[in-house]
């Protein structure tokens, strides 16, 4: 299977990052410069090679710019990081690249370099250890469902070009929703590339490309995700 | 012996009495304890009353003040009598004395013999009125009796009895005790010195002409003026002889001031940290409740802002004193220290005021170890710890930690939802640090509330602006048919219920919505309680 994702760094973080995306059964590549490390990821029985990342053309070797369609940058110095976040943005403009980052000043050095989302590690456990004191319901909720392995899930869902909601309010979408899903807010490009909370009340008038949000169990999810990309109105639930 | 056993009998029953502990411990708190805010009061008043007593006798010396100062005096006296006496009492429990003896009696088969008894309960007492501080509180009382009034000098006594009530002077004092032995070195050199100075000078200068050294009183004062390096000039060598013993004795008179400043200037900077530890004991203990957080690296960093911008008390302990450092520049109370000694988190209040403790320390073994301590310590306290390790987060469920969190966990899951589906996981993101502005809140449901018996759909939550994430409920029977129903630890979490759901006394519901909307909704479901009762 060819490698959809590439991860840069073969440290626990990224051993850990692999196993996030093994669940969900994404194919992706390990990549280090060290080969001791690699080699630790071998062990772990995940697909690992070696390269120089500071070589552009062991990047493109390895598929940035072909097929890979996401980068994490999980080296260990935040310098790294910004590098191969610069050579790779530069190999492939489309490309999504996530980056971690140790000391804070690093973070918008790495959204210049290109990354489109930087992770610090410290701060959102950090957040998470006061979120787990101050609302234990909220983060036991949330660990259990969305994020843990039940069957509930946040997903997102395009309008597609020549789907009926092509210039319908969000409130006639409303009524003939009769998926068990929660609609938690909408990214209407006439309003920004913001999401907006469905809790705003706002009736959007909603477009090709916008994103609805939206919260369920798989099956609805998935059902959902026909009735809007079908071309025909579904009949009023 | 009826009299021994009512001593017997007495001692046993003040062993037992509630009372009588609870009586000793107040006035513990308010005398003795360093750490209690009374005590802080207490020492104050009495630096006031000294100085004002000391300031009254120096004014009446030319001034006669009449009968009120007289008044003013018996009390000031009463006062430090009291004190004495309760400084005796506190200083030891002489029922216990009393009640070992007894039990020693009792075990050996040899006669209790209350005399024997009472003289080392006596014995002790008399060991406390042998302490400096104790003298120096006679030493306060005692010329204020009147056939002793030639004493008056020594009322000024009572200036040195505010070494008692302040804590700076106090330490003063155990820094000399601490450094006795450099002190102690320093003053015999600084007497030799002296001491061969004033011999010399007085063998080459007693008989020289137009010399002002006459007797060794004289040598002596010379010697102690030019080693100090005062040198007031008005005795000086006349001889060449006397000259080279007044060079060499300046020369050794700077040795011994710097030698002097430095010990006790290192006495104090060794001091410093146990004075700034001795102020955070102190606020710690003023604080209801306190959260622990043991390490401050980056995630205690963050953590401490979050805590301190919510307003919650809390108290770090890290093993660096850079770290602590940095944590006191912030404005945070800190103690540079061990978290795995169980002493130093008892005395920042574990197992009393402490409601939460946070083990971040980078290494898993030290957050194990101090879970299972604070967990021993407190059964009912909680505690949320750091794990690096995968493997260690069942050891530290096990120890007692009631969350774990393990931060690549957390980053990796992040980083992997946000490559799939960027836009919804920043909404869900946000939604859980509350950066939008819009929560995630949960909303009781008690007994006698509005919410209770009412159904889902006759709630407006839309026109709230709120949306219903679901329904969390205790975990029985299953009387909800096709609702979507998730485990939750014990709990099912009802994920968007239809309109027939009925609510129940101590369900919660889960909202999204914006801060403004949710209080108003809180406002409005109390209101809709008075409603409903003010109808039948």
């Amino acid at each position: 299977m060819t490698p959809k994702y590439a991860l840069f760094g073969c440290n626990p973080l990224a051993i850990e990052v692999a196993w996030r995306l093994s669940l969900v059964q994404q194919p992706f590549v390990m990549l280090d410069r060290d080969p001791a490390m690699v080699e630790l990821a071998r062990q772990e029985g995940l697909v690992a090679g070696r390269i120089d990342y500071t070589d552009d053309d062991a990047l493109r070797a390895a598929g940035i710019g072909s097929h890979i369609e996401g980068v994490f940058c999980l080296l260990g110095e935040d310098s790294e990081n910004v590098f191969l976040a610069i050579s790779a943005r530069a190999l492939d403009p489309g490309l999504r690249i996530v980056s971690v980052c140790q000391a804070p000043e690093a973070a918008p050095k790495l959204l210049a370099a290109g990354a489109d989302k930087v992770v610090d590690p410290y701060e959102i456990s950090g957040a998470r250890v006061h979120e787990l004191i101050e609302r234990p319901e909220v983060v036991e909720l949330m660990e259990q469902t969305v994020f843990g392995l039940q069957d509930l899930n946040i997903a997102e869902v395009t309008i597609p070009d020549g789907s009926w909601l092509n210039g319908v309010r969000l409130s006639e979408l409303r009524r003939r929703m009769a998926q068990n899903v929660l609609l938690l807010g909408v990214v209407d490009l006439e309003r920004g590339k913001e999401l907006i909370f469905s809790t705003r009340g706002i009736d959007h008038n909603l477009d090709h490309q916008d994103v609805l949000v939206v919260i369920g169990p798989r099956g609805d999810v998935e059902a959902f995700r026909t009735m809007i990309e079908s071309p025909a109105a579904p009949a009023q639930g | 012996m009826p009299l021994a056993q009512l001593l017997v009998r007495l001692a046993y029953r003040l062993q037992t009495s509630v009372r009588y502990a609870r009586v000793k411990g107040f006035f513990h708190k308010l005398l003795i304890d360093p750490r209690s805010h009374r005590r802080a009061l207490f020492d104050a008043c009495m630096i006031a009353l000294v100085l004002t007593s000391v300031m009254l006798l120096i004014y009446e010396v030319r001034h006669p003040l009449g009968p009120w100062s007289d008044a003013f005096e018996a009390f000031v006296v009463s006062v430090f009598i009291a004190e004495y006496l309760l400084r005796m009492w506190l200083f030891n429990d002489s029922h216990k004395v009393l009640i070992e003896h007894w039990e020693r009696a009792e075990l050996t088969g040899l006669p209790f013999q209350p005399a024997q008894a009472l003289w080392a309960a006596a014995r002790r007492k008399l060991a406390y009125m042998a302490t400096p501080m104790a003298i120096i509180d006679l030493l306060a009382i005692l010329p204020s009796y009147r056939p002793l009034r030639f004493l008056r000098l020594f009322l000024l006594f009572r200036l040195l009895k505010l070494l008692r009530y302040t804590r700076s002077l106090n330490t003063f004092g155990q820094v000399m005790v601490e450094k006795r032995f450099e002190l102690q070195t320093l003053s015999l050199f600084v007497g030799s010195v002296v001491m061969i100075a004033t011999l010399a000078i007085y063998l080459f200068e007693a008989d020289a002409p137009h010399s002002k050294v006459l007797t060794l009183m004289d040598a002596l004062y010379w010697a102690v003026i030019t080693v100090t390096t005062v040198g007031y000039g008005d005795i000086v060598p006349v001889t060449p002889e006397g000259r080279v013993v007044a060079m060499v004795l300046v020369f050794a008179g700077i040795g011994v001031i710097s030698f002097a400043t430095s010990i006790v200037v290192m006495a104090f900077h060794e001091k410093m940290r146990e004075l700034h530890d001795n102020r955070v004991y102190a606020a710690v203990e003023r604080q209801r409740n306190i959260t622990l957080v043991c390490g401050f690296g980056r995630i205690g960093q963050v953590l401490a802002q979050r805590l301190a911008a919510a307003g919650d008390a809390f108290v770090i302990v890290d093993r660096q004193a850079e770290s602590v450092e940095q944590a006191r520049r912030l404005g945070y109370l800190a103690i540079a220290g061990d978290a795995t000694d169980g002493a130093l988190l008892a005395s920042l209040g574990l197992g009393r005021q402490a409601r939460r403790i946070l083990c971040l320390t980078h290494d898993d073994v030290s957050n194990v170890y101090i879970t299972l301590t604070a967990r021993q310590a407190a059964p009912d306290i909680l505690i949320v710890s750091r794990a690096n390790k995968a493997e260690t987060v069942k050891k530290l469920t096990q120890a007692g930690a009631t969350h774990v969190v393990r931060p690549y966990e957390v980053v990796a899951r992040m980083a992997a939802e946000f490559i799939g589906q960027p836009v919804a996981f920043d909404a869900l993101y946000d939604v859980v640090t509350r950066a939008a502005g819009v929560h995630l809140e949960p909303l009781g449901v008690h007994a006698g509330d509005w919410l209770e018996q009412q159904r889902i759909g006759e709630i407006p939550f839309g026109g709230h602006r709120l949306l219903l994430f679901g329904v969390i409920r205790a975990q029985e029977a299953a009387t909800t048919d096709r609702q979507a129903r998730y485990n939750l630890n014990g709990r099912h979490f009802y994920f968007n219920p239809g309109p027939d759901f009925l609510l129940r006394a101590g369900d919660i519901l889960m909202l999204f919505g914006y801060q403004t909307s949710l209080s108003l909704f809180r406002e409005f479901v109390s209101r809709g309680w008075k409603r409903t009762k003010a109808k039948p």
